[in-house]
C-alpha cells in the first residue's frame, strides 16, 4: 500500500517536476540566471500556477510540489542558491496519513490542503504571474533599448509595480547613466544601415504618466541616454566622408582648372589680341606732333609777321611740347619720346625726317 | 538627423562642383567675352569719330567754315544733329573732341605783266612770280583714352599718315585747303 502510494507520489512528483521545469524555462526570473532566490519562493509557486485559466491543473501541480521530497525539490530548484532548495516542504513518509505542511517563507502561507489557502495562493500566484510578465516585457523593452538606444521604453503598463524593489531594471536605469561604446554605436549604425533595426531620431515623453519621482528619474535617465546615443552616433566616422571625399577632390580639381584657365588660358580659347602701340608709333607721334605745332607757330608768324612769345599766343597747344624762341626769326620745339630721348625741331634747319613726314602728311591732306 | 547631415554634405560637395564648373566655363569664355567687349568699344569710338568727321566736312563744304572747337567731350552745335539724343561725346572709356588747327599752304604768286620801256634800248621791267605761305584752317578729331589698345586700334584703322598718337590721345587730321 505504502509502495503504491509511493509510486503514485513518484508519478505526481515527475509530473509536477516536468511542469515546474517547463515553466522555469519559459519564465526566467528577473536576474536571468535561472536561479531562484529565497525571496522568490512565491515565484516558484506562481510558476507552478502558470496556467491560470486551469485552476485544477494548478492545484494538481501544487499537490505534486507538496509531494516532493528534498532531493526532488533540489532538482526542481535547479542550480539556484542553497537557501531556496528545501522549498520549506516537510514530508513524513512513515506517517500515515501523511502530514503535509507547506510554508511559504515570503507569504507565510500554510498550505495544508485547505481550500481557502489554496485558492488564495492560486490567486496570488496568478497576480504575480501577471506582474512578472509585465516585468519581463519591461526587461525585453530594456534589452531593446540597449540595442537601439534611442528607442526608449517609457513603460506605460499600469500593472507594473513601481517600487524600487519591484523592478530591478528600473533601478539600473535610474541609478546609472547608460553609455555606449564606439563599437556598439558602430554595430548599431551597421544594423540600421542593413535595415535590421530602426533608430528614430525623435524621443517623445509623455510626462502625464510620470506621477512619481521614480518615473521622473527614469524618464530623465532615458532622455540622457537618448542624448548620449545621438552624440555618440554623430561622432562615429561613416562612409559619408569617403563619398564626400571624391566629390571634394573633383570640386578642387575643377576649381584649380578654372584658376589655371583664368590665369593662363590656352591659345585655342584666346582670340586675336588687339593692336598694341609700338615704339615707332610713339616716335612717329612725337615727330608729327612737333610738325603740327611748328605749323601753328608758322601760321601765327605769317598772320602776325612775328614769332609768338609763347605757345599760348598761338592758341593751339599740343601736349608735352616746349617752345624756345632763340631770336626774332628762329625758334625750337622740343619733345621727348617715351624713352626720354629729346626730339628737337629747329625752325632754321629742320631735320630731314620732319621734311619727309611733313610732305607725306600734307600730300595726304591734299589728297583728302 | 544623420541622414540630414549626409544630404547636407553631399549637397555642399555638389554645390562646390557646380560652382567650380561654372567658374571653369566663365574662365574659358572670359577671353572671348573680353575681346568681344573691346571690339564693341572700338566700334563705338570709331563710329563717333567717323560721324564727327563726316559731319564736320559736310559743314565745311557747305559753309567754308569748320565747326566751333570744343573741349574734350564737347559736342559742337553745328554738328549736333549728327548725334541725336546725345549732348556730349563722352563715354566711360573715352571722350571725343573737335579742335581747330592751322597749316601753312604754299601758294604760287602770279607775276605782273611786264611794262614796255620808254627807251627802246632799255631792258623791259619784269617781276618774277613767287611762292606765298598761306595759313589754312584744318580740323582735328581727338580721342582721349587711357586704353592704349583703343588708341592703337584707331591708329591702325585710320593709318599713320592721317593720324597719330601722342600722350594718350589719338588725333585724326581732317583738313582741306581753302581753295577747295
Amino acid at each position: 500500500m505504502a509502495r503504491k502510494r509511493r509510486k503514485s507520489r513518484s508519478k505526481k512528483q515527475r509530473k509536477a517536476k516536468n511542469a515546474f521545469h517547463a515553466t522555469s524555462t519559459d519564465a526566467p526570473n528577473a536576474d536571468g540566471d535561472g536561479a531562484v532566490s529565497s525571496d522568490e519562493t512565491v515565484d516558484e509557486a506562481s510558476v507552478v500556477a502558470i496556467d491560470d485559466e486551469d485552476e485544477t491543473s494548478i492545484a494538481a501541480a501544487l499537490s505534486g510540489v507538496v509531494a516532493l521530497d528534498e532531493k526532488d525539490a533540489a532538482d526542481v530548484v535547479g542550480a539556484g542558491p542553497e537557501e531556496t532548495e528545501p522549498e520549506l516542504l516537510t514530508i513524513d513518509e512513515d506517517d500515515e496519513p501523511h502530514v503535509i505542511s507547506l510554508v511559504d517563507g515570503a507569504t507565510g502561507l500554510s498550505v495544508d490542503g485547505e481550500q481557502e489557502d489554496r485558492e488564495r495562493l492560486i490567486t496570488e500566484a496568478v497576480a504575480f504571474r501577471a506582474a512578472e510578465e509585465a516585468g519581463i516585457d519591461q526587461q525585453l523593452g530594456q534589452d531593446a533599448e540597449e540595442d537601439e538606444v534611442d528607442i526608449v521604453q517609457l513603460g506605460g503598463d499600469e500593472d507594473t509595480p513601481r517600487g524600487h524593489d519591484a523592478n530591478p531594471i528600473e533601478r539600473s536605469v535610474t541609478s546609472a547613466r547608460p553609455s555606449l561604446s564606439r563599437d556598439a554605436v558602430a554595430a548599431l549604425t551597421e544594423m540600421q544601415a542593413q535595415g535590421l533595426i530602426e533608430l528614430p531620431n525623435d524621443l517623445v515623453f509623455d510626462l502625464g504618466e510620470a506621477t512619481t519621482d521614480d518615473e521622473r528619474d527614469r524618464l530623465l535617465a532615458a532622455a540622457l541616454a537618448h542624448v548620449e546615443m545621438q552624440e555618440a552616433r554623430f561622432r562615429v566616422p561613416t562612409a559619408v566622408g569617403r563619398k564626400r571625399s571624391w566629390k571634394g577632390t573633383a570640386a578642387t580639381g575643377l576649381v584649380m582648372l578654372a584658376l589655371l584657365v583664368a590665369v593662363a588660358p590656352p591659345a585655342i580659347l584666346v582670340p586675336d589680341p588687339p593692336a598694341q602701340l609700338t615704339e615707332s608709333d610713339l616716335t612717329y607721334g612725337v615727330i608729327v606732333g612737333l610738325i603740327l605745332q611748328a605749323q601753328q607757330v608758322d601760321a601765327f608768324r605769317a598772320r602776325e609777321q612775328r614769332l609768338p612769345g609763347s605757345l599760348e599766343d598761338v592758341g593751339t597747344v599740343l601736349p608735352d611740347i616746349r617752345y624756345v624762341k632763340s631770336s626774332n626769326r628762329l625758334y625750337q620745339l622740343v619733345a621727348y619720346t617715351s624713352d626720354g630721348i629729346a626730339v628737337v625741331y629747329d625752325s632754321a634747319s629742320p631735320a630731314a625726317i620732319f621734311e619727309r613726314v611733313a610732305q607725306t602728311w600734307v600730300t595726304t591732306q591734299e589728297g583728302a | 538627423m544623420r541622414r540630414d547631415v549626409r544630404r547636407q554634405g553631399a549637397a555642399t560637395a555638389d554645390v562646390v562642383m557646380v560652382v567650380a564648373g561654372v567658374a571653369l566655363l566663365i574662365a574659358a569664355a572670359m577671353p572671348t567675352l573680353n575681346a568681344r567687349s573691346f571690339q564693341t568699344l572700338v566700334e563705338d569710338a570709331a563710329m563717333d569719330v567717323e560721324t564727327l568727321r563726316s559731319a564736320s566736312e559736310e559743314y565745311f563744304a557747305s559753309t567754308r567754315e569748320w565747326p566751333t572747337p570744343m573741349g574734350p567731350g564737347g559736342l559742337p552745335p553745328e554738328v549736333a544733329t549728327a548725334f541725336p539724343g546725345r549732348t556730349t561725346l563722352t563715354r566711360p572709356e573715352y571722350s571725343v573732341q573737335w579742335r581747330l588747327l592751322e597749316m601753312l599752304e604754299t601758294q604760287e604768286t602770279v607775276a605782273p605783266a611786264a611794262t614796255p620801256p620808254a627807251d627802246a634800248d632799255a631792258v623791259p621791267d619784269s617781276v618774277r612770280g613767287g611762292h606765298l605761305q598761306v595759313p589754312i584752317g584744318i580740323g582735328g578729331v581727338v580721342v582721349r583714352s587711357n586704353s592704349n589698345e583703343l588708341l592703337a586700334e584707331l591708329l591702325a584703322r585710320y593709318g599713320a599718315r592721317a593720324s597719330f598718337v601722342r600722350d594718350s590721345t589719338w588725333t585724326l587730321i581732317v583738313g582741306a585747303t581753302p581753295g577747295l
